[in-house]
Protein backbone atom coordinates (compact mmCIF):
# COMPACT_ATOMS: atom_id res chain seq x y z
CA UNK A 1 0.00 0.00 0.00
CA UNK A 2 3.20 2.45 0.24
CA UNK A 3 3.66 4.71 -2.62
CA UNK A 4 5.49 7.75 -3.80
CA UNK A 5 3.87 9.79 -1.71
CA UNK A 6 4.72 7.98 1.65
CA UNK A 7 8.15 9.72 3.22
CA UNK A 8 10.69 7.05 3.18
CA UNK A 9 11.77 5.52 6.54
CA UNK A 10 15.14 4.09 5.60
CA UNK A 11 16.69 7.62 4.72
CA UNK A 12 14.49 9.32 7.91
CA UNK A 13 16.39 12.18 9.29
CA UNK A 14 15.88 11.62 12.57
CA UNK A 15 18.01 8.53 12.26
CA UNK A 16 20.82 10.94 11.47
CA UNK A 17 23.25 11.92 13.82
CA UNK A 18 22.65 15.17 15.78
CA UNK A 19 24.54 17.42 17.82
CA UNK A 20 24.04 16.56 21.96
CA UNK A 21 22.18 13.83 21.07
CA UNK A 22 22.55 11.86 23.83
CA UNK A 23 20.09 14.06 25.46
CA UNK A 24 18.43 15.97 22.45
CA UNK A 25 16.62 13.87 20.18
CA UNK A 26 15.39 16.60 17.64
CA UNK A 27 14.53 20.43 17.50
CA UNK A 28 11.53 21.87 15.18
CA UNK A 29 10.84 25.01 14.43
CA UNK A 30 7.32 26.51 12.95
CA UNK A 31 5.99 29.47 12.06
CA UNK A 32 2.16 30.32 12.30
CA UNK A 33 1.03 32.52 9.27
CA UNK A 34 -1.99 33.98 7.85
CA UNK A 35 -2.80 34.88 4.32
CA UNK A 36 -4.35 38.71 4.01
CA UNK A 37 -8.11 38.83 2.51
CA UNK A 38 -9.05 35.62 4.21
CA UNK A 39 -11.10 34.78 7.02
CA UNK A 40 -9.11 32.76 9.79
CA UNK A 41 -10.35 28.82 9.69
CA UNK A 42 -13.20 29.19 12.43
CA UNK A 43 -14.81 31.56 10.04
CA UNK A 44 -14.68 30.29 6.59
CA UNK A 45 -17.55 30.79 4.70
CA UNK A 46 -18.81 28.50 2.16
CA UNK A 47 -16.13 27.03 0.05
CA UNK A 48 -13.56 29.95 1.31
CA UNK A 49 -11.64 26.98 2.67
CA UNK A 50 -11.63 25.37 -0.61
CA UNK A 51 -10.06 28.00 -2.41
CA UNK A 52 -7.40 29.18 -0.26
CA UNK A 53 -5.94 25.45 0.13
CA UNK A 54 -6.12 25.40 -3.82
CA UNK A 55 -4.48 28.87 -3.91
CA UNK A 56 -1.72 28.15 -1.79
CA UNK A 57 -1.71 24.05 -3.31
CA UNK A 58 -0.70 26.40 -6.20
CA UNK A 59 1.86 28.43 -4.56
CA UNK A 60 3.96 26.23 -2.34
CA UNK A 61 4.23 24.22 -5.62
CA UNK A 62 6.20 26.52 -7.02
CA UNK A 63 8.25 28.23 -4.08
CA UNK A 64 9.56 24.13 -3.81
CA UNK A 65 8.65 22.13 -6.81
CA UNK A 66 9.96 19.08 -4.87
CA UNK A 67 7.34 19.20 -2.26
CA UNK A 68 4.64 16.53 -2.22
CA UNK A 69 1.83 18.06 -1.81
CA UNK A 70 -1.50 16.35 -0.29
CA UNK A 71 -5.22 17.46 0.34
CA UNK A 72 -5.99 15.26 3.18
CA UNK A 73 -10.07 14.99 2.43
CA UNK A 74 -8.72 13.10 -0.44
CA UNK A 75 -5.64 10.93 1.23
CA UNK A 76 -6.13 7.30 3.23
CA UNK A 77 -6.07 7.45 6.58
CA UNK A 78 -3.26 5.34 7.50
CA UNK A 79 -0.73 7.83 5.07
CA UNK A 80 -2.64 10.66 7.18
CA UNK A 81 -1.89 8.89 10.47
CA UNK A 82 2.01 8.34 9.00
CA UNK A 83 2.41 11.90 8.94
CA UNK A 84 1.31 12.30 11.82
CA UNK A 85 3.81 9.48 12.98
CA UNK A 86 6.35 11.70 11.17
CA UNK A 87 5.66 14.75 12.67
CA UNK A 88 4.69 16.15 9.40
CA UNK A 89 1.12 17.12 10.70
CA UNK A 90 -0.60 17.79 13.19
CA UNK A 91 -3.34 15.48 15.49
CA UNK A 92 -5.79 17.97 14.55
CA UNK A 93 -5.10 18.27 10.94
CA UNK A 94 -5.45 15.02 10.70
CA UNK A 95 -9.06 14.24 12.39
CA UNK A 96 -10.43 17.70 11.06
CA UNK A 97 -13.39 17.68 8.18
CA UNK A 98 -12.56 20.84 6.36
CA UNK A 99 -10.50 21.56 3.45
CA UNK A 100 -6.85 21.00 4.33
CA UNK A 101 -3.64 19.93 3.31
CA UNK A 102 0.19 19.36 3.78
CA UNK A 103 3.01 19.92 1.48
CA UNK A 104 6.32 18.17 2.35
CA UNK A 105 9.91 17.10 1.07
CA UNK A 106 10.58 13.32 0.56
CA UNK A 107 12.71 13.31 3.38
CA UNK A 108 10.38 15.05 6.18
CA UNK A 109 12.54 18.04 7.46
CA UNK A 110 10.48 20.52 5.79
CA UNK A 111 6.25 20.63 5.82
CA UNK A 112 3.72 23.28 5.29
CA UNK A 113 0.60 22.89 6.84
CA UNK A 114 -2.31 24.26 4.94
CA UNK A 115 -5.53 25.73 6.79
CA UNK A 116 -4.68 23.71 10.11
CA UNK A 117 -5.15 26.46 12.78
CA UNK A 118 -3.61 29.12 11.25
CA UNK A 119 -3.57 28.92 7.17
CA UNK A 120 -0.10 28.22 7.06
CA UNK A 121 1.98 26.44 9.35
CA UNK A 122 5.74 26.20 7.92
CA UNK A 123 7.59 23.35 9.92
CA UNK A 124 11.95 22.39 10.03
CA UNK A 125 13.13 19.66 11.88
CA UNK A 126 16.63 18.58 12.16
CA UNK A 127 18.59 15.78 14.51
CA UNK A 128 19.63 16.90 17.66
CA UNK A 129 20.58 20.40 18.76
CA UNK A 130 21.05 22.56 15.63
CA UNK A 131 18.63 25.77 15.75
CA UNK A 132 21.02 28.17 13.70
CA UNK A 133 20.15 25.39 10.78
CA UNK A 134 16.87 25.15 11.51
CA UNK A 135 15.99 29.28 11.72
CA UNK A 136 17.94 29.68 8.57
CA UNK A 137 15.64 27.20 6.40
CA UNK A 138 12.37 28.53 8.03
CA UNK A 139 13.11 31.93 7.56
CA UNK A 140 14.17 31.35 3.97
CA UNK A 141 10.55 29.37 3.25
CA UNK A 142 9.12 32.06 5.23
CA UNK A 143 10.57 34.61 2.93
CA UNK A 144 10.16 32.86 0.04
CA UNK A 145 6.17 32.34 0.29
CA UNK A 146 6.34 35.34 1.78
CA UNK A 147 7.15 36.95 -1.84
CA UNK A 148 4.34 34.84 -3.43
CA UNK A 149 1.63 35.90 -0.35
CA UNK A 150 0.53 38.66 1.51
CA UNK A 151 0.66 37.84 4.66
CA UNK A 152 -1.61 38.97 7.45
CA UNK A 153 0.58 41.27 9.35
CA UNK A 154 1.05 44.35 11.14
CA UNK A 155 3.51 46.47 12.69
CA UNK A 156 1.76 46.58 16.14
CA UNK A 157 1.12 43.26 16.45
CA UNK A 158 3.19 41.55 14.10
CA UNK A 159 2.10 38.08 12.20
CA UNK A 160 -1.44 38.01 13.08
CA UNK A 161 -3.13 34.30 14.39
CA UNK A 162 -6.08 32.63 14.83
CA UNK A 163 -4.59 31.76 18.73
CA UNK A 164 -3.43 34.76 20.37
CA UNK A 165 -0.64 32.97 21.94
CA UNK A 166 1.00 32.67 18.82
CA UNK A 167 0.58 36.65 17.69
CA UNK A 168 4.19 38.50 17.14
CA UNK A 169 6.49 36.06 15.05
CA UNK A 170 4.60 32.93 15.16
CA UNK A 171 7.47 31.01 16.10
CA UNK A 172 7.37 28.04 18.40
CA UNK A 173 10.61 26.72 18.73
CA UNK A 174 10.89 23.09 20.43
CA UNK A 175 13.28 20.83 20.86
CA UNK A 176 12.73 17.00 22.28
CA UNK A 177 14.61 16.00 24.66
CA UNK A 178 15.52 12.26 26.41
CA UNK A 179 15.39 12.80 30.10
CA UNK A 180 15.08 9.15 31.56
CA UNK A 181 17.71 9.89 34.16
CA UNK A 182 15.96 13.37 35.63
CA UNK A 183 12.56 11.40 35.34
CA UNK A 184 14.03 8.26 37.62
CA UNK A 185 11.80 8.05 41.20
CA UNK A 186 13.47 5.40 43.21
CA UNK A 187 10.80 3.07 44.66
CA UNK A 188 10.95 4.68 47.97
CA UNK A 189 11.12 8.60 46.87
CA UNK A 190 8.07 10.96 47.16
CA UNK A 191 6.14 11.96 44.57
CA UNK A 192 7.49 14.65 42.69
CA UNK A 193 11.08 14.54 43.85
CA UNK A 194 12.11 13.63 40.48
CA UNK A 195 14.17 16.40 38.78
CA UNK A 196 12.29 16.75 35.70
CA UNK A 197 9.79 18.72 38.24
CA UNK A 198 12.77 20.83 39.08
CA UNK A 199 12.87 21.15 35.25
CA UNK A 200 9.41 21.63 34.88
CA UNK A 201 9.39 24.68 37.10
CA UNK A 202 12.17 25.96 36.08
CA UNK A 203 11.37 26.15 32.57
CA UNK A 204 7.99 27.89 33.31
CA UNK A 205 9.79 30.45 34.82
CA UNK A 206 11.71 31.40 31.85
CA UNK A 207 8.43 31.61 29.66
CA UNK A 208 9.50 27.91 28.28
CA UNK A 209 6.74 25.12 28.60
CA UNK A 210 7.64 21.38 28.63
CA UNK A 211 5.43 18.87 26.93
CA UNK A 212 4.85 15.63 25.97
CA UNK A 213 6.47 14.13 22.42
CA UNK A 214 3.32 15.58 20.67
CA UNK A 215 2.86 18.57 22.10
CA UNK A 216 0.33 20.13 23.00
CA UNK A 217 -1.71 18.48 25.87
CA UNK A 218 0.21 15.30 25.05
CA UNK A 219 1.37 13.10 28.19
CA UNK A 220 5.70 12.49 28.32
CA UNK A 221 5.76 9.30 27.12
CA UNK A 222 9.04 7.26 27.39
CA UNK A 223 10.60 9.74 29.25
CA UNK A 224 10.64 12.11 26.17
CA UNK A 225 10.13 15.55 26.59
CA UNK A 226 9.36 18.88 24.46
CA UNK A 227 10.29 22.02 25.47
CA UNK A 228 9.55 25.66 23.60
CA UNK A 229 9.02 28.70 23.79
CA UNK A 230 6.17 30.82 24.82
CA UNK A 231 6.58 33.92 24.60
CA UNK A 232 6.30 35.67 20.88
CA UNK A 233 5.68 39.21 21.12
CA UNK A 234 7.71 41.88 22.30
CA UNK A 235 10.90 40.24 21.30
CA UNK A 236 12.67 39.10 18.14
CA UNK A 237 12.94 35.38 17.42
CA UNK A 238 16.34 35.27 18.34
CA UNK A 239 15.77 36.01 21.50
CA UNK A 240 13.34 33.32 21.70
CA UNK A 241 15.74 30.82 20.38
CA UNK A 242 18.42 32.29 22.55
CA UNK A 243 16.18 32.25 25.70
CA UNK A 244 16.20 28.35 24.81
CA UNK A 245 19.63 27.45 24.19
CA UNK A 246 20.78 29.81 27.27
CA UNK A 247 18.38 27.34 29.08
CA UNK A 248 19.24 24.01 27.62
CA UNK A 249 22.80 23.62 28.53
CA UNK A 250 21.84 23.30 32.52
CA UNK A 251 19.36 20.68 31.85
CA UNK A 252 21.18 18.92 29.54
CA UNK A 253 24.09 18.62 32.72
CA UNK A 254 21.30 18.17 35.19
CA UNK A 255 20.55 14.72 32.89
CA UNK A 256 23.95 14.14 32.28
CA UNK A 257 24.81 14.42 35.94
CA UNK A 258 22.12 12.10 37.20
CA UNK A 259 23.02 9.15 34.57
CA UNK A 260 26.38 9.42 35.77
CA UNK A 261 25.58 9.45 39.67
CA UNK A 262 23.04 6.84 38.97
CA UNK A 263 25.67 4.52 37.13
CA UNK A 264 27.75 5.29 40.42
CA UNK A 265 25.13 4.47 43.10
CA UNK A 266 22.45 2.24 41.14
CA UNK A 267 24.06 0.75 38.38
CA UNK A 268 22.77 -2.71 39.26
CA UNK A 269 19.53 -1.75 38.73
CA UNK A 270 20.03 0.24 35.52
CA UNK A 271 21.76 -2.17 34.36
CA UNK A 272 18.85 -5.06 35.04
CA UNK A 273 16.47 -1.94 33.37
CA UNK A 274 18.48 -1.68 30.38
CA UNK A 275 19.06 -5.85 29.95
CA UNK A 276 15.34 -6.37 30.78
CA UNK A 277 14.05 -3.74 27.92
CA UNK A 278 16.51 -5.87 25.37
CA UNK A 279 15.51 -8.85 26.56
CA UNK A 280 12.14 -8.09 25.99
CA UNK A 281 11.95 -6.23 22.45
CA UNK A 282 14.24 -9.03 20.79
CA UNK A 283 12.05 -12.15 22.22
CA UNK A 284 8.38 -10.85 22.70
CA UNK A 285 5.73 -12.07 20.42
CA UNK A 286 3.57 -9.11 20.91
CA UNK A 287 3.62 -5.37 22.24
CA UNK A 288 1.67 -2.55 22.64
CA UNK A 289 3.10 0.54 21.38
CA UNK A 290 3.36 2.28 24.38
CA UNK A 291 5.42 -0.93 26.42
CA UNK A 292 7.42 -0.40 23.18
CA UNK A 293 8.58 3.28 23.64
CA UNK A 294 8.75 2.64 27.24
CA UNK A 295 11.45 0.22 26.53
CA UNK A 296 12.79 1.89 23.59
CA UNK A 297 13.81 4.49 25.90
CA UNK A 298 15.11 2.23 28.38
CA UNK A 299 17.28 0.85 25.47
CA UNK A 300 18.14 4.37 24.21
CA UNK A 301 19.84 5.14 27.71
CA UNK A 302 21.45 2.07 27.46
CA UNK A 303 22.69 2.81 24.08
CA UNK A 304 24.11 6.95 25.69
CA UNK A 305 25.80 5.50 28.79
CA UNK A 306 27.67 2.80 26.63
CA UNK A 307 26.12 -0.39 28.19
CA UNK A 308 24.74 -1.42 25.00
CA UNK A 309 27.05 -1.51 21.76
CA UNK A 310 25.87 -3.11 17.99
CA UNK A 311 22.72 -0.81 18.29
CA UNK A 312 22.67 2.79 17.30
CA UNK A 313 20.70 5.81 18.30
CA UNK A 314 18.95 6.08 14.81
CA UNK A 315 18.34 2.04 14.89
CA UNK A 316 15.96 3.26 17.94
CA UNK A 317 14.86 6.45 16.27
CA UNK A 318 13.72 4.72 13.61
CA UNK A 319 12.26 1.93 15.30
CA UNK A 320 10.08 4.85 17.38
CA UNK A 321 8.05 5.69 14.06
CA UNK A 322 8.05 2.57 12.16
CA UNK A 323 6.23 0.92 14.95
CA UNK A 324 3.80 3.22 15.44
CA UNK A 325 -0.21 2.42 14.38
CA UNK A 326 0.17 3.94 11.15
CA UNK A 327 3.60 2.72 10.02
CA UNK A 328 2.85 -0.60 10.63
CA UNK A 329 -0.65 -0.80 8.80
CA UNK A 330 1.10 0.78 5.67
CA UNK A 331 4.01 -1.47 5.84
CA UNK A 332 0.96 -4.22 5.96
CA UNK A 333 -0.85 -2.59 3.04
CA UNK A 334 -4.01 -3.33 5.14
CA UNK A 335 -5.91 -2.08 8.31
CA UNK A 336 -4.87 -4.26 11.23
CA UNK A 337 -6.83 -4.75 14.49
CA UNK A 338 -4.98 -3.32 17.67
CA UNK A 339 -3.73 -7.27 18.56
CA UNK A 340 -2.95 -7.80 14.84
CA UNK A 341 -0.71 -4.77 15.27
CA UNK A 342 0.71 -5.96 18.57
CA UNK A 343 2.08 -8.95 16.82
CA UNK A 344 3.47 -7.14 13.71
CA UNK A 345 5.32 -4.62 15.94
CA UNK A 346 7.16 -7.17 17.90
CA UNK A 347 8.14 -9.06 15.05
CA UNK A 348 9.72 -5.65 13.18
CA UNK A 349 11.20 -4.58 16.42
CA UNK A 350 12.68 -8.11 16.97
CA UNK A 351 13.83 -8.20 13.23
CA UNK A 352 15.61 -4.56 13.51
CA UNK A 353 17.45 -5.23 16.90
CA UNK A 354 18.72 -8.45 15.98
CA UNK A 355 19.30 -7.02 12.20
CA UNK A 356 17.65 -9.39 10.07
CA UNK A 357 15.42 -6.74 8.25
CA UNK A 358 17.58 -5.74 6.19
CA UNK A 359 16.93 -2.01 6.73
CA UNK B 1 -14.60 19.78 39.37
CA UNK B 2 -11.36 16.92 38.56
CA UNK B 3 -12.94 13.65 36.40
CA UNK B 4 -11.78 11.19 34.31
CA UNK B 5 -13.09 11.34 31.03
CA UNK B 6 -16.54 9.76 29.67
CA UNK B 7 -14.11 7.37 27.07
CA UNK B 8 -10.94 6.94 28.56
CA UNK B 9 -8.77 7.68 32.35
CA UNK B 10 -7.43 11.06 30.97
CA UNK B 11 -8.60 14.11 33.47
CA UNK B 12 -11.54 15.46 31.64
CA UNK B 13 -11.22 19.04 30.21
CA UNK B 14 -13.89 19.57 27.80
CA UNK B 15 -17.48 19.54 29.75
CA UNK B 16 -20.43 19.52 27.49
CA UNK B 17 -24.15 19.80 28.06
CA UNK B 18 -26.23 18.96 25.27
CA UNK B 19 -30.02 20.18 25.62
CA UNK B 20 -32.12 18.36 23.25
CA UNK B 21 -35.53 20.04 21.72
CA UNK B 22 -37.86 18.61 24.73
CA UNK B 23 -35.41 20.56 26.89
CA UNK B 24 -33.38 17.46 28.24
CA UNK B 25 -29.71 17.89 29.23
CA UNK B 26 -27.36 15.25 28.55
CA UNK B 27 -23.78 16.16 29.82
CA UNK B 28 -20.45 15.34 28.44
CA UNK B 29 -17.08 15.27 30.08
CA UNK B 30 -14.19 14.58 27.82
CA UNK B 31 -10.54 14.90 27.91
CA UNK B 32 -8.83 16.93 24.71
CA UNK B 33 -7.82 14.41 23.21
CA UNK B 34 -11.36 11.80 22.67
CA UNK B 35 -13.39 15.30 22.42
CA UNK B 36 -10.29 15.96 19.28
CA UNK B 37 -11.52 12.49 17.96
CA UNK B 38 -15.28 12.93 18.02
CA UNK B 39 -14.57 16.51 16.39
CA UNK B 40 -16.45 18.56 19.44
CA UNK B 41 -15.30 22.16 18.26
CA UNK B 42 -12.22 23.02 20.26
CA UNK B 43 -12.19 24.86 23.61
CA UNK B 44 -9.90 27.25 24.12
CA UNK B 45 -6.86 25.34 26.16
CA UNK B 46 -7.17 25.36 29.86
CA UNK B 47 -4.14 28.32 30.40
CA UNK B 48 -5.84 30.56 27.78
CA UNK B 49 -9.17 29.73 29.15
CA UNK B 50 -8.16 31.35 32.84
CA UNK B 51 -6.50 34.60 31.10
CA UNK B 52 -9.85 35.40 28.79
CA UNK B 53 -11.46 34.63 32.12
CA UNK B 54 -9.28 37.71 33.55
CA UNK B 55 -11.66 39.88 30.94
CA UNK B 56 -14.99 39.25 33.27
CA UNK B 57 -14.62 42.69 34.97
CA UNK B 58 -13.69 44.46 32.18
CA UNK B 59 -16.67 42.98 30.39
CA UNK B 60 -19.10 44.06 33.01
CA UNK B 61 -17.79 47.58 33.20
CA UNK B 62 -17.98 47.86 29.57
CA UNK B 63 -20.73 45.35 28.52
CA UNK B 64 -23.49 48.90 29.26
CA UNK B 65 -21.53 51.07 26.62
CA UNK B 66 -20.57 48.99 23.74
CA UNK B 67 -22.02 45.58 24.79
CA UNK B 68 -20.37 42.08 24.50
CA UNK B 69 -22.68 41.95 21.20
CA UNK B 70 -19.83 44.50 19.53
CA UNK B 71 -19.06 42.46 16.43
CA UNK B 72 -16.32 42.71 13.58
CA UNK B 73 -17.64 43.62 10.18
CA UNK B 74 -15.50 41.10 8.54
CA UNK B 75 -16.00 37.97 10.01
CA UNK B 76 -19.30 38.99 12.50
CA UNK B 77 -16.92 37.86 15.99
CA UNK B 78 -17.72 39.21 18.93
CA UNK B 79 -15.72 39.48 22.03
CA UNK B 80 -17.41 37.10 23.84
CA UNK B 81 -17.97 34.98 20.92
CA UNK B 82 -13.92 35.12 20.38
CA UNK B 83 -13.63 34.77 24.86
CA UNK B 84 -15.41 30.82 24.57
CA UNK B 85 -13.36 29.47 21.62
CA UNK B 86 -10.01 31.50 22.61
CA UNK B 87 -9.46 31.75 18.59
CA UNK B 88 -10.10 34.87 16.56
CA UNK B 89 -12.53 34.82 13.10
CA UNK B 90 -9.96 37.16 10.82
CA UNK B 91 -7.30 39.77 11.42
CA UNK B 92 -9.28 42.63 11.78
CA UNK B 93 -10.47 41.05 15.04
CA UNK B 94 -7.34 42.42 16.15
CA UNK B 95 -8.40 45.95 15.11
CA UNK B 96 -12.22 46.23 16.30
CA UNK B 97 -11.07 44.37 19.58
CA UNK B 98 -8.56 46.45 20.30
CA UNK B 99 -7.97 47.26 23.37
CA UNK B 100 -9.08 43.92 24.44
CA UNK B 101 -6.86 42.33 22.18
CA UNK B 102 -3.63 44.12 23.91
CA UNK B 103 -4.66 43.51 27.21
CA UNK B 104 -4.91 40.08 26.60
CA UNK B 105 -1.48 40.08 24.52
CA UNK B 106 0.36 42.12 27.48
CA UNK B 107 -0.85 39.08 29.61
CA UNK B 108 0.13 36.14 27.57
CA UNK B 109 3.27 37.83 26.21
CA UNK B 110 4.38 40.63 28.61
CA UNK B 111 3.55 43.43 25.73
CA UNK B 112 1.67 43.89 22.67
CA UNK B 113 4.01 44.94 20.44
CA UNK B 114 6.25 43.73 17.82
CA UNK B 115 9.47 43.07 17.48
CA UNK B 116 10.92 40.91 14.49
CA UNK B 117 11.01 41.12 10.41
CA UNK B 118 8.50 42.35 8.04
CA UNK B 119 7.25 40.69 5.08
CA UNK B 120 9.24 40.99 2.12
CA UNK B 121 12.17 42.36 3.88
CA UNK B 122 12.51 45.51 6.82
CA UNK B 123 12.25 45.30 10.19
CA UNK B 124 9.84 46.34 13.05
CA UNK B 125 10.85 47.51 16.71
CA UNK B 126 8.51 47.73 18.81
CA UNK B 127 5.50 48.20 16.62
CA UNK B 128 7.16 50.69 14.31
CA UNK B 129 8.59 49.99 11.31
CA UNK B 130 12.27 50.45 10.83
CA UNK B 131 13.24 51.82 7.13
CA UNK B 132 16.63 51.03 5.55
CA UNK B 133 18.24 54.98 6.30
CA UNK B 134 17.27 54.43 10.00
CA UNK B 135 19.16 50.79 9.81
CA UNK B 136 22.29 51.95 7.64
CA UNK B 137 22.33 55.45 10.44
CA UNK B 138 22.30 53.03 13.42
CA UNK B 139 25.17 51.40 11.88
CA UNK B 140 26.77 54.44 10.93
CA UNK B 141 27.00 54.76 14.84
CA UNK B 142 27.98 51.68 16.05
CA UNK B 143 31.38 51.86 13.47
CA UNK B 144 32.07 55.28 14.56
CA UNK B 145 31.73 54.60 17.89
CA UNK B 146 33.98 51.22 17.12
CA UNK B 147 36.09 53.63 15.28
CA UNK B 148 35.83 50.73 11.98
CA UNK B 149 36.08 54.40 9.87
CA UNK B 150 36.33 52.42 6.71
CA UNK B 151 33.05 50.68 7.28
CA UNK B 152 32.17 54.17 8.45
CA UNK B 153 32.69 55.54 5.15
CA UNK B 154 31.29 52.65 3.26
CA UNK B 155 27.95 53.36 5.54
CA UNK B 156 27.98 57.06 4.42
CA UNK B 157 27.80 55.81 0.86
CA UNK B 158 25.38 53.66 1.27
CA UNK B 159 22.77 56.54 2.89
CA UNK B 160 23.97 59.05 0.51
CA UNK B 161 22.46 56.46 -2.09
CA UNK B 162 19.52 55.10 -0.27
CA UNK B 163 19.03 59.28 0.31
CA UNK B 164 19.19 59.82 -3.42
CA UNK B 165 17.23 56.99 -4.58
CA UNK B 166 14.14 57.24 -2.18
CA UNK B 167 13.29 60.88 -3.21
CA UNK B 168 10.40 61.53 -1.74
CA UNK B 169 10.20 58.14 0.30
CA UNK B 170 8.70 58.78 3.84
CA UNK B 171 9.73 57.23 6.59
CA UNK B 172 6.96 55.31 7.87
CA UNK B 173 8.29 55.95 11.54
CA UNK B 174 6.25 59.68 11.23
CA UNK B 175 9.46 61.51 12.01
CA UNK B 176 11.19 59.86 14.28
CA UNK B 177 14.38 58.67 13.21
CA UNK B 178 16.69 60.43 15.07
CA UNK B 179 15.24 58.71 18.03
CA UNK B 180 18.73 56.65 19.20
CA UNK B 181 17.06 53.50 19.78
CA UNK B 182 19.16 50.94 22.03
CA UNK B 183 21.57 52.03 24.57
CA UNK B 184 21.46 56.04 24.37
CA UNK B 185 24.96 55.96 23.67
CA UNK B 186 24.84 57.38 20.40
CA UNK B 187 22.77 60.34 19.57
CA UNK B 188 21.55 59.15 16.26
CA UNK B 189 22.43 62.06 14.53
CA UNK B 190 25.88 60.49 12.62
CA UNK B 191 25.08 61.55 9.51
CA UNK B 192 27.54 63.99 8.83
Amino acid sequence: MSDERDPPLPGLWLAEEGPEQDVVVSSRMRLARNVDGYHFRSRFRDGEGERLEQYLHGVLTEVDPSFTYLSLADTPQTLCEVLFERHIVSQEHVTAQHPRGVAYTNDGTTSVMVNEEDHLRIQVFGPGLDLETLVANVDDLDDRIGERVDYSFTPRHGYLTSCPTNTGTGLRVSVMLHLPALSYRPDNSRPGTQGIVKVHNAAQKLGLAVRGMHGESSRAEGDFYQISNQVTLGRPSSQAIGDLLDALPQVLLYEREIRAALLKDDRTRIEDTVWRAWAVLTNARQITSAEALSLLSSLRLGVCVEMIDGVGLGTIHRLMIAMRPGHLQRRAGSELKPEDRDIVRATLIRDTLLGTDGN
Amino acid sequence: MLRPCDRCDNQATVHLTEIDKGGGKTERHLCENCARSLHVPQAASKELQKLLKTFEPVHALTSTLTGLSRSCPECGMTFSEFRQHGRFGCAKDYEVFGQEVSRLLRRIHGADTYTGKAPRGGEVREGELIDELTHVREALDAAIHDENYEEAARLRDEIRRIGAGAGSHESPGGGQAPDGAGDGASDGDGES
